[in-house]
C-alpha cells in the first residue's frame, strides 16, 4: 500500500514540473496562437543562471532563476518572435523551433556542452518525513506546494486582475482586444514574463530533483509541455495542467509496471499512449478554444 | 492532349529540368575537386534529397512535421543492416536474429529497401496522424520521433543501441545521390503536378473551401506522407554510407531543425525553395563550420567555437521568416529564366487561387 | 475632427480601397454607405491602424496619423465597434465593460463622462445580466453591450460597422435613437451601414462607396445621396431599365 502512495505522490511531483511547462505553452499559444518551443530553453537557460550566480546562497537561487529566465524569455519575444507576429501558424512553429536551436547552440558557444553539475538545496533534496508510515521526500513536498502555489496564483491574477483581464481578452479575440484598447506589445510581454517566472521555478526545483545541467536539459520539458496541450486542449490552461499530470501518471505507472527488460522502452509507450488518447480524443480531453475556425 | 496543353506541359517541366540542372552541376564541380569537396557535395545532394522528400508533404499539405527524421533513422538502420559486410555484422552485433544476421545486400538495393521501410511506417502513423488537424498531426508526428529514437537507442541487439552502429561500407562517390537526387526531384514535382498534388495544395491554401469541394483531405495527405516517407528513407541510407557509422542521437531535434530549415528558407511552398534551401543552408553550414574549426585571418585567430553552426542557421531562418516569410523563392518555381508561379494566379483549369493569408501569399 | 484624403488598401493583389475622401465632424453623424464588397469595413479598418494604407493619408484634428496603432486610437478617444459585434463570450457584461474602461482617457474631465454605472443606468437590460456570460446574451443585447462597452471607453469619435446587422427591425430602431443621442451629446459618428436609407436619413451628411471608391457629397443633400446610392447599388444601366418598369 505504501507503495502506492509513493507512486502517487512521484506522479504529482512530477505532473507538477511539467505542468510548469505545460501551462507556460498554453498560456502564450493562447495569446499568440504559437507554441513556444523554447520553454524549455528558459529552463536550461535558469539552470545557467543558477549555476553563475546562485550556486552559492540559497536565498539567490529564486531570484536568480526567475531574473534569468524572465530576461530570456522578454528577449527571445522581442528579437525572434515580434517580427513574426501575424504570420501563419506554420510560420510561428519554425520561428519558435529556430529561437530554441539558437538558444541551445548559444548556451554551447558560450559555455560549452559537457553537462555540469549544479548541486543546489542539497539539504532539502536529502531529507525525509515520515507521514503516516510513508517515507516521503521533502523535495516531492516542496514541488507540488510550489507548483499548485504558481498554478493558483495564475489562475487568481487571471480572473481577478486587469492584467489577467487583458490577457483573457486577448486570448479570445486579439485584434478585438486592441480594439478596445489592450496593448499589442504588452500584453504578449507579460505573457511572456509569465512563463518565464514559471520556467525559473522549474529550473529550480528540476536542479534539486537531479543536479545535471546541459544545454538540452529543459528539452525534455518543451516536449512534454507541448504534447501535453495537445492531449488537454489547446489554449486551455485547465486542460494543460490536466494532461501534464496525466502524462506524469503514465510514466510513473509504466516505470513501475513495465518489466525490467523491456522499462528503457518507458518514453517509447508513453508517447505511444498519448498518441491513442489523441485518437480518442483528437481536439484534446477537454476541447480546444480557438483553433477551430469559424466558417 | 491538344496541342496547346502539350506544349504548356513541357513549358511546366522547365522547372524540374532546372533543378536537375543544378545538382548536375553541383555533382560534376564535386567529382572533379578534391576528395574533402566530393564529400560534401555528395552530401548536399543526401540532403537534397531528404528535403525533397520532407518538401513532398510538408511544402504540399502545410502540414509541419516534427517527425520525419525517423523516416531518416529507419532508412539508415535498415540499409546498414544490410550492407555491412556479413563477418563484420557477427562480430560487432552479435545478438541479432537470425534472419537480419545473414541478410545482406548491395548498396542500391538496400538504399530501395530503406524507403520501403520508412514507407511501411508510415503507413502505421497514417490512419492516427492524417485525420488530426494541423498542429495535433504535428505532435503525433513529433511523438513518432520520440518513440522511434528511444527504440532504435534501447534495441542494442539489432542496433548498437547508443554505442553506435558502425562498419557500414563507405559510398561517398557524388553518382549515387546524384541518380536519387534527380529522382526524387522528377517524381515529386509531377505528384505535385497530378490532381492529388493538386487537390493537395488546395488544402493547404484553404482546408475547409477544399473539403467543401470534396477533397478528401486525410486521403491525399495519407499519400503525401507515404511518398515523402520513401525518400527521406532513401535518404536516410544515403547519409549512412556517407557516414559508415550512424547512432540515434544523430537522428534527433537537432537534424529535425536543419532539414525543416533548409525547406522553409528556401520557400516552403515551392520544390525549387526545398532545392535551392538545401543549397543555401548548405553553403552557410559550411562557412560557419570552417568557423567553427577556428580560422586564422591574417594576424587574427578566431578559436574553435563548436554551436556557431547551428546559431547562424536559426539566425538566418527568423530572419527569412521575418523579412521574407514565404522564402528565397518567394514560394514560386523557377522556370527557364523567370520565376513563374505554380499554383497560384490567374485560375487554369480546376486550380485552387490561394486566398490573402495562405501560406503562398504570405508576406 | 477626422478627415480622410484620397486613401487606398490592398490585400496581397486586390485593391480593396481605390480612392476614399471624406470628413467626419464633431457632433455629426457621417454615413458611408454602398454595396457589399465595396470596401468600406476595410476603410474602417485602415483608419484605426488594423489595415495599411497604400496610399493617401488620413487626419485627426489636423494633424497627419501616421501608422496608428488601435490600442492607442482608443486612449485617443476613436474606437471602432467592429462589424458583429465581436464582444468577449466567455466574459461577463461586466468584465466587458470593465475592460473597456482601462482604456479611457484619464485625467480628462470630460463633460458627460461615461462610467460604467451611467451605462447601466442607460441600457437597463444589460444591468440586470450584469454577471451573465456575454455569450448568453440575445442579439439586440450584444450590440447593446458593443456600443457600451465603446462608450465607457469615452470617446470622441465613434466608428461602427454595421449595427443594425441581424438586429429585429424594433431594436434597429431603438439602435438608431440611441446613435442620434450620443450625436448630440457631441460624439461624432462614422456609420457603415447596409440599412442605407435610414442611415441616410439620420446622418448629418453620406457617402457613397462602390468598387474601392467614395463619391464626395456635400452636406446633406439627401435625395441626391440616395439617388446615387441606387446608381451604386445597380449601376447606370440597369436603374435605365428599372425606370422604364
Amino acid at each position: 500500500m505504501s507503495d502506492y502512495i509513493q507512486y502517487a505522490i512521484d506522479a504529482i511531483s512530477l505532473g507538477g514540473l511539467y505542468a510548469l511547462s505545460a501551462v507556460a505553452i498554453a498560456l502564450i499559444f493562447g495569446v499568440m496562437r504559437m507554441v513556444n518551443f523554447a520553454q524549455g530553453d528558459f529552463i536550461t537557460c535558469a539552470g545557467y543562471a543558477i549555476l553563475l550566480f546562485g550556486v552559492h546562497s540559497t536565498w539567490l537561487i529564486i531570484p536568480v532563476a526567475l531574473a534569468g529566465a524572465v530576461l530570456v524569455a522578454l528577449l527571445v519575444e522581442r528579437a525572434a518572435f515580434r517580427p513574426v507576429r501575424n504570420a501563419s501558424m506554420p510560420t510561428l512553429l519554425i520561428a519558435s523551433f529556430a529561437a530554441s536551436a539558437v538558444i541551445q547552440n548559444l548556451i554551447i558557444l558560450i559555455a560549452g556542452s559537457t553537462p555540469r553539475s549544479v548541486g543546489i538545496l542539497e539539504s532539502v533534496s536529502a531529507s525525509f518525513v515520515t507521514i503516516g508510515g510513508v517515507r516521503i521526500a521533502v523535495l516531492d513536498i516542496v514541488t507540488t506546494v510550489t507548483t499548485l502555489s504558481l498554478l493558483g496564483l495564475l489562475t487568481v491574477c487571471l480572473y481577478k486582475t486587469s492584467l489577467g483581464l487583458q490577457l483573457r481578452a486577448a486570448a479570445e479575440n486579439f485584434t478585438v482586444a486592441r480594439m478596445v484598447g489592450v496593448r499589442a506589445n504588452r500584453i504578449i510581454a507579460a505573457a511572456f514574463a509569465i512563463t518565464g517566472v514559471l520556467a525559473g521555478s522549474a529550473a529550480g526545483l528540476l536542479l534539486a530533483k537531479t543536479g545535471g545541467l546541459s544545454p538540452t536539459r529543459g528539452l525534455q520539458l518543451t516536449v512534454v509541455g507541448f504534447v501535453a496541450t495537445i492531449i488537454g486542449g489547446m489554449g486551455n490552461l485547465f486542460g494543460a495542467a490536466a494532461g501534464a499530470y496525466l502524462i506524469a501518471i503514465i510514466t510513473v505507472a509504466l516505470q513501475t509496471a513495465l518489466p525490467v527488460q523491456i522499462r528503457g522502452y518507458r518514453d517509447a509507450f508513453v508517447y505511444g499512449i498519448i498518441v491513442l488518447f489523441l485518437v480518442l480524443w483528437p481536439d484534446g480531453i477537454f476541447g480546444a478554444r480557438g483553433t477551430v475556425e469559424r466558417v | 492532349m491538344s496541342r496547346t496543353m502539350f506544349w504548356e506541359a513541357l513549358r511546366r517541366r522547365a522547372v524540374p529540368a532546372s533543378l536537375v540542372g543544378i545538382v548536375c552541376i553541383a555533382a560534376f564541380l564535386g567529382s572533379v575537386g578534391s576528395v574533402g569537396f566530393m564529400i560534401q557535395i555528395s552530401t548536399l545532394l543526401t540532403f537534397v534529397v531528404v528535403v525533397v522528400g520532407l518538401y513532398s508533404f510538408v511544402g504540399l499539405s502545410g502540414v509541419v512535421s516534427f517527425g520525419h527524421i525517423s523516416f531518416m533513422a529507419i532508412g539508415a538502420y535498415v540499409a546498414g543492416l544490410l550492407t555491412i559486410p556479413l563477418a563484420t555484422k557477427h562480430v560487432l552485433l552479435p545478438e541479432l536474429p537470425g534472419f537480419l544476421a545473414t541478410a545482406s545486400a548491395g548498396e542500391p538495393l538496400a538504399t530501395v529497401i530503406a524507403g520501403v521501410a520508412a514507407v511501411v511506417l508510415a503507413l502505421l502513423i497514417v490512419p492516427v496522424a492524417m485525420r488530426l488537424s494541423g498542429i495535433a498531426a504535428a505532435m503525433v508526428l513529433l511523438a513518432v520521433l520520440v518513440i522511434v529514437n528511444v527504440v532504435i537507442s534501447q534495441s542494442d541487439a539489432i542496433t548498437g543501441g547508443l554505442r553506435a552502429m558502425t562498419g557500414i561500407p563507405v559510398e561517398n562517390h557524388v553518382s549515387t545521390p546524384l541518380v536519387w537526387a534527380i529522382i526524387a526531384i522528377v517524381v515529386v514535382f509531377e505528384f505535385q503536378e497530378s490532381s492529388v498534388g493538386l487537390r493537395l495544395r488546395a488544402s493547404r491554401d484553404d482546408e475547409i473551401g477544399a473539403r467543401a469541394l470534396g477533397v478528401n483531405v486525410t486521403r491525399e495527405r495519407s499519400v503525401a506522407l507515404v511518398l515523402s516517407a520513401f525518400f527521406v528513407g532513401v535518404g536516410g541510407s544515403l547519409y549512412a554510407h556517407l557516414l559508415g557509422a550512424i547512432s540515434p542521437s544523430a537522428f534527433y531535434l537537432e537534424l529535425t531543425f536543419s532539414t525543416l530549415a533548409m525547406l522553409v528558407v528556401g520557400g516552403m511552398t515551392s520544390l525549387s525553395g526545398a532545392v535551392i534551401g538545401t543549397v543555401a543552408i548548405f553553403a552557410l553550414k559550411e562557412v560557419l563550420r570552417h568557423v567553427e574549426r577556428g580560422l586564422t585571418l591574417g594576424p587574427v585567430h578566431i578559436p574553435a567555437r563548436p554551436g556557431l553552426q547551428l546559431v547562424g542557421v536559426g539566425v538566418v531562418t527568423l530572419l527569412i521568416l521575418a523579412l521574407r516569410p514565404s522564402g528565397i523563392t518567394r514560394g514560386r518555381e523557377i522556370g527557364l529564366g523567370s520565376l513563374r508561379r505554380i499554383g497560384s494566379g490567374r485560375p487554369r483549369g480546376g486550380e485552387n487561387v490561394p486566398e490573402e493569408g495562405s501560406l503562398a501569399a504570405s508576406e | 475632427m477626422l478627415k480622410v484624403e484620397d486613401i487606398g488598401v490592398r490585400y496581397g493583389s486586390t485593391q480593396a480601397v481605390r480612392s476614399a475622401s471624406f470628413e467626419v465632424r464633431a457632433g455629426e453623424i457621417t454615413a458611408l454607405v454602398g454595396s457589399n464588397g465595396a470596401g468600406k469595413t476595410t476603410t474602417l479598418k485602415a483608419i484605426v491602424g488594423l489595415a495599411s494604407l497604400s496610399k493617401g493619408t488620413v487626419f485627426l484634428d489636423g494633424k497627419a496619423l501616421r501608422r496608428p496603432v488601435p490600442e492607442r486610437l482608443v486612449r485617443r478617444g476613436i474606437v471602432l465597434v467592429p462589424e458583429g459585434r465581436q464582444i468577449f463570450v466567455t466574459m461577463t457584461v461586466e468584465e466587458n465593460l470593465r475592460l473597456a474602461e482601462l482604456a479611457a482617457p484619464k485625467g480628462k474631465a470630460q463633460e458627460g463622462r461615461w462610467t460604467r454605472d451611467d451605462v447601466y443606468e442607460r441600457f437597463a437590460s444589460l444591468a440586470r445580466r450584469r454577471t451573465t456570460s456575454a455569450g448568453a446574451l440575445s442579439g439586440g443585447e450584444q450590440q447593446q453591450l458593443a456600443i457600451a462597452r465603446a462608450l465607457v471607453a469615452n470617446p470622441r469619435l465613434i466608428l461602427l460597422d454595421e449595427p443594425s446587422f441581424g438586429l429585429a427591425p424594433q431594436l434597429v430602431d431603438q439602435l438608431f435613437v440611441h446613435l442620434g443621442e450620443l450625436r448630440d451629446s457631441g460624439t461624432a459618428i462614422l456609420l457603415v451601414e447596409q440599412n442605407a436609407l435610414r442611415a441616410i436619413d439620420l446622418a448629418d451628411r453620406a457617402y457613397v462607396m462602390s468598387q474601392g471608391t467614395v463619391r464626395r457629397h456635400a452636406g446633406g443633400d439627401h435625395d441626391r445621396v440616395k439617388e446615387e446610392l441606387i446608381n451604386a447599388y445597380l449601376g447606370p444601366a440597369e436603374r435605365q431599365e428599372a425606370d422604364g418598369v
